[in-house]
């Protein structure tokens, strides 16, 4: 009984899916990139919350929230997904700030030429003395999802950075 | 900083602009205390791509999606009294100098307008300001060929400064120790920016046209800087030190060697400006070579790196060039002369 209810509402949601999500027979990964920042304004009950908005109007020691929001609509499991983020000129990523649910994160002190996770990221001073990497140093992030992405299914990986 | 009514309006979706994010703006000021920061007006930009396969086919697909906003223009300044302390006049005195330090703590260009204040409350003077410098010669201090402060005000870079001179004539009748102050203000000249609350949004208003920001200061700042009265006097004191004559005694025969010792005693409040200490050698006296000291310190007789000469500066004369010095303060010359 419950197994042929289950066939009904599939046969349903088949025949309420558009035609050109049939049509496409090879399809992508959809990326939208959104940059915010949080802003303290009164709720309608009178109490004042954080609340997120777009980063039109921002100026020197703004903290900015990058946010790569990803959806795999093909028809297809989607393989080795990695989604890179070069940190904007100007911009000083937040220690700490990278999220990204299911994704392994590596930083790169060198322009996306090579990735590592913090403790393992150094810069050179002009001697050519080693120290380890700090936030301020990072050039780019990089998330790679730890397992496929079935179709259909979407995400999001987020950092903060602070306009100088 | 905002009233009640206008609070309110935030929750008005098409209100909303301007006030929202004035007051998301003040939140980010309170902690921006910065110097300039990235200038006005400089787009940026965040590109992210995702690398991916699709099932077995090993091609590597790619997608990227970007986002992009600029920078706004926060109108700042600060102004700093720099003289170490009061600066210290005669009654009467002209073209006493107040030194002041305006910096451009924006991040954009900004144009100061310049205003001085002598009439304040709590001093016992006013000073009698009569021009307003602006450091621009290269030279330290102020010197008439720095640029007279007009119309179109300071014009300084992001982060910029620049030095300000208030030049004042002190009254005459002045008691010792009074003190006149002066207060100089900037103010930017971006329209309708100074005396704004920090936060408030000025659209369009910065530089090449985006939004401005007033900072922390309001966009105009007051600075007090002071002269006091100060009656320093300067006393010399000559007087023979010792005679070595030629037969081991201490007579003033022929050939005796005299040392003279004179004694600068700079005493009472304030600075004896380029002070200098000049004493011909007398008549039938030969000024011994090489015998110059100061303060138990040796001095050569050559117009060197060293503050003092013989027969350089002024023929036959034994010079010592103490410079600028603030009382109380004393300094022993002495040098060795024979008897002709």
């Amino acid at each position: 009984m419950k197994a042929s209810k289950v066939l009904l509402m599939g046969i349903a949601l088949l025949i309420a899916m558009p035609l050109s999500a049939w049509s496409q027979s090879r399809g992508h990964i959809q990326l939208q990139s959104v940059a915010e920042v949080e802003q303290e304004v009164m709720n309608t009950e009178g109490k004042m919350e954080i609340r997120r908005v777009p980063a039109a109007k921002v100026i020197p020691g703004t903290e900015v929230i990058f946010t790569q929001r990803y959806e795999n609509v093909s028809q297809e499991t989607a393989e080795n997904a990695v989604i890179s983020n070069p940190i904007p000129e100007h911009m000083i990523y937040t220690d700490g700030s990278a999220r990204g649910e299911g994704t392994r994160i590596t930083f790169s002190v060198d322009h996306g030429q090579s990735y590592n996770i913090p403790a393992k990221l150094f810069v050179f001073d002009t001697a050519g003395r080693k120290f380890p990497a700090r936030p301020k140093d990072y050039t780019n992030i990089r998330w790679t999802l730890t397992h496929p992405l079935p179709s259909g299914v979407k995400g999001e990986v987020s950092f903060r950075a602070i306009l100088e | 900083m905002f009233r009640l009514k206008e609070v309110k309006s935030l929750l008005v979706p098409p209100l909303v602009g301007w006030w929202v994010l004035a007051v998301c703006l003040i939140g980010m000021l309170a902690a921006e205390a910065r110097a300039a920061g990235t200038p006005a007006g400089t787009p940026i930009t965040a590109t992210s791509t995702v690398n991916y396969t699709l099932g077995s086919d090993p091609t590597v697909l790619t997608a990227s999606a970007s986002n992009h906003f600029d920078v706004l223009e926060v109108i700042d300044v600060s102004l700093v009294w720099q003289d170490a302390a009061n600066v210290s006049v005669d009654t009467p005195q002209n073209d006493r100098v107040l030194t002041y330090l305006l910096t451009n703590t924006g991040n954009g260009p900004e144009a100061f307008g310049l205003t001085a204040d002598e009439t304040l409350a709590g001093d016992q003077f006013n000073p009698g300001v009569q021009s307003i410098w602006i450091e621009s010669n290269g030279t330290a201090g102020f010197q008439v060929d720095d640029t007279p402060s007009g119309a179109s005000g300071v014009v300084l870079p992001a982060g910029g400064s620049a030095l300000i001179y208030v030049i004042s004539a002190i009254p005459a009748g002045l008691a010792d120790g009074d003190v006149g102050a002066v207060q100089l203000s900037a103010a930017a000249m971006t329209s309708a920016a100074p005396g704004q609350a920090p936060g408030t949004v000025l659209p369009g208003a910065g530089y090449n046209a985006v939004d401005a920001v007033v900072g922390t200061s309001g966009a105009e700042v007051n600075t007090v800087g002071s002269y006091e009265v100060a009656t320093v006097s300067v006393t010399l004191t000559k007087s023979i030190a010792r005679i070595s004559d030629p037969f081991g005694g201490d007579r003033p025969y022929t050939g005796a060697r005299v040392t003279y010792r004179i004694t600068v005693d700079v005493s009472g409040a304030g600075t004896a400006e380029a002070l200098v200490i000049s004493d011909l050698v007398p008549t039938g006296m030969t000024y011994a070579a090489g015998s110059l000291v100061l303060n138990g310190a040796p001095r050569s007789d050559a117009a060197d790196g060293d503050p003092a000469d013989f027969n350089m500066t002024a023929a036959d004369t034994v010079t010592v060039n103490l410079s600028d010095t603030v009382a109380p303060a004393t300094h022993i010359i002495e040098f060795d002369t024979t008897i002709n």
